[in-house]
Formats: structure tokens, C-alpha cells, sequence
């Protein structure tokens, strides 16, 4: 047979874990309003897959784009900007290890209004 | 770096690994049952709020990915009238710039104080690519030396010998691929980097352990990161990715 005080602390276990760790049971209103959530919930995924399909077709359109228009470059470039020293670290660790890294300007990029720019890390 | 949700996971193990007789056992499955069902399974303030949240997270998606879909019209304008200004940077250049942070040294109790101990590096960065929505994914290679792992006391009896001992293998050094989704926050005039180790492959086979382990990873060392951005790159440039660049277009 189970041990009485060990059912009693399962129970307990129970009311205290399960009905109090869940809230209190809803109201009308507020059932009402999570039915609402859910709807609008759906509504808004459904937007974003939506945009999202838009967006994958664009990042495709823009890489062809840019090859058509010489801007296909393997290191960086900015035009129509002075970029000259602009910091860009994109390694994403809990603290830095004393270096960044910044723009500097490299030469022509042989596209009017345009530099070519190097991502050159420093101490 | 693995053993990170020890102490969280280890309790979700207790009913599979302790030696319960049944009738033992049975207060335990009949409070389990009890605390999954709740009062009676209907909806309580909790699912209200967890709702709320879903649909606010949702908002804020749905303002990113419109922001990512206007921002491409901008740059097409630019490619091809020529109009405003942008800054590229090539998957070339950002694996470059990642590499020259590298060697990144950190201590095994950064990742968990008690438990791990030795000295870890990621030490090289490859298979860098931009995907859509501003996202770039890449995968780093890690090495451990001196590895210790100790399990406390209390969890001592949960855990096996040879699980320890294949943790500590595997923190020797594996590979992991990580997510970086990147966006402007104008509030703080930052570019805001969130990381998210979506896999790994360790020096040991890790079995039921490997969803801590990733867990571990993603709370301990992969950090949303701000970084303050110098001019031209002000907080109002808008960001987008291609698949030959990181393109940033400033206001």
C-alpha cells in the first residue's frame, strides 16, 4: 500500500505545482479574450509567412541585382557614404577580447561614387 | 560547457533513474498526473497570459519582417537608380572580421561556477552565409583543455560514471552552428546581435544529454549582444541581407 504521508505530500505536491503553478481559472471576459489572442495569434502568422515568402524572393532578386550591377563584392564597399572608420564587430561573445574591427577605405571600386572598403580588425 | 542545465535537468530525470518501488511510486505518478492536468484542464490565467505574450512576440516579428520587405524596395531604388547611399559588407570581410576576434578565451566556470572548470577557446570560424530576414549562419570550432567536470553532491546519484566522463570528452573540443539574427535599435543607437547555437557536434557522443547541453550553450554563451554603432551608421540606417552582402543603408 502506498505510505499515507507520501500521498499527502503528492497531493499537496499536486495542488501546488499543478492548480496553483496554473492560475486561476478564467472568466467569461477573459475567456472571451483569450479566444480573441488565438485568432489574432493566427492572423498575424499567417501575415508573416505571407512577408516572409515576399522577403526570401527579394534576398534572391537583390544577390542577382547586385551581380548585374558590378556590386557583387568580396570584401566591402560603400557608396554615396564615407564609411572611413565606422566600427562593425559582429562577433557576438560575452565580453570583448580588446580588438574591434571598423571600415577602413581600400581604394576605387571602378563604380562611380563608390569605395572599396576592407573590415580591418585592430587592438 | 555542457553540463549547464545540470541541475535544472537532473530532476527531470528522477523518475526514470531512481530506484522507486511501486507502491512507493504510486503518491509520485498520482501527483505528476494531478500537477499535468492541473484544476480539471480548462483554461486559467496562466494560458491568458502565455497568450498575451504569443501575440505581442508576434507583433514584434511581423514590425521586423515589414520593416526587413520596405527596406528592400529602398535598396532596389538604390541599385538601380542609384539613389541614397549604402554600405555592403561581403560574407568574405564579416568571416574575416569574426576571425580577428579570435582565439576567444573563456574559463569553464563562465559557463558553469562548481561544476566546470578548464580553459575553452574558440579558436576558428567557417561556413559563414547570409540568409534572408537579416540572419547570417555560421559554424565555430571550440576546444577545452584541463576539462574537469564535477557533479555536486546531490546529483551525484543521477548521474553515471561513464556520463560524466563522456561529458568531459566532449567538451574537449566539437563544433557549433550558430544563427545571428541582427537588427538597429534605434532606442539605444545599437546594432543588436542575438546568436542561438541551433546545433552542435561534440568530441563525444553526449545521447539524451545533448538538448541540455544546447541549452546550456544558448544561456550561457551566446549572448544578445548591443553594439553602439560610429557614424555614418546611425540607429535610423536600416539593415537588410542579400546573399552577397550585409547591406546597410543610413538615412
Amino acid at each position: 500500500m502506498p505510505h499515507p504521508t507520501l500521498t499527502l505530500a503528492a497531493l499537496a505536491l499536486a495542488a501546488l505545482v499543478g492548480c496553483g503553478s496554473r492560475g486561476e481559472p478564467l472568466t467569461a471576459e477573459q475567456e472571451a479574450e483569450h479566444r480573441a489572442l488565438v485568432a489574432k495569434s493566427q492572423s498575424l502568422s499567417q501575415e508573416r509567412a505571407k512577408l516572409a515568402q515576399e522577403l526570401n524572393a527579394s534576398f534572391k532578386k537583390s544577390g542577382d541585382l547586385e551581380k548585374r550591377q558590378g556590386l557583387a563584392v568580396k570584401g566591402a564597399a560603400a557608396c554615396n557614404v564615407n564609411a572611413q572608420g565606422a566600427a562593425f564587430d559582429l562577433a557576438a561573445f560575452k565580453k570583448r577580447p580588446g580588438r574591434r574591427a571598423a571600415l577602413r577605405r581600400s581604394g576605387d571600386l571602378g563604380r562611380p561614387s563608390c569605395d572599396a572598403y576592407t573590415l580591418k580588425v585592430t587592438e | 560547457m555542457m553540463p549547464l542545465s545540470l541541475p535544472l535537468s537532473l530532476p527531470r530525470a528522477l523518475p526514470l533513474s531512481l530506484p522507486l518501488s511501486l507502491p512507493r511510486a504510486l503518491p509520485l505518478a498520482l501527483a505528476l498526473a494531478l500537477a499535468l492536468v492541473g484544476c480539471g484542464g480548462g483554461l486559467t490565467t496562466q494560458d491568458l497570459e502565455a497568450a498575451r505574450l504569443d501575440v505581442k512576440a508576434k507583433e514584434s516579428e511581423l514590425k521586423a519582417t515589414s520593416a526587413a520587405v520596405e527596406t528592400k524596395d529602398d535598396y532596389v531604388d538604390f541599385l538601380s537608380a542609384s539613389k541614397g547611399g549604402a554600405i555592403l559588407i561581403g560574407p568574405e570581410a564579416l568571416t574575416q572580421a569574426i576571425k580577428g576576434m579570435l582565439p576567444y578565451p573563456f574559463e569553464g566556470k563562465e559557463l558553469m561556477k562548481g561544476m566546470i572548470s578548464g580553459d575553452f577557446q574558440v579558436i576558428s570560424v567557417h561556413n559563414f552565409s547570409l540568409l534572408p530576414g537579416n540572419q547570417a549562419r555560421l559554424t565555430l570550432k571550440f576546444k577545452g583543455e584541463r576539462v574537469k567536470v564535477t557533479v555536486p553532491s546531490q546529483y551525484r546519484a543521477f548521474v553515471s560514471k561513464g556520463e560524466v566522463s563522456a561529458m568531459k570528452k566532449a567538451l574537449t573540443g566539437g563544433e557549433l552552428d550558430v544563427t545571428v539574427s541582427a537588427y538597429l535599435s534605434p532606442k539605444d543607437g545599437a546594432l543588436v546581435l542575438k546568436p542561438r547555437c541551433t546545433d552542435g557536434r561534440f568530441n563525444a557522443n553526449l545521447g539524451k544529454r545533448k538538448g541540455d547541453v544546447m541549452n546550456g550553450i544558448n544561456r550561457k554563451l551566446m549572448r544578445k549582444k548591443k553594439l553602439k554603432l560610429s557614424a555614418p551608421l546611425s540607429a535610423s540606417a536600416r539593415l537588410l541581407t542579400t546573399p552577397n552582402h550585409l547591406v546597410i543603408l543610413p538615412r
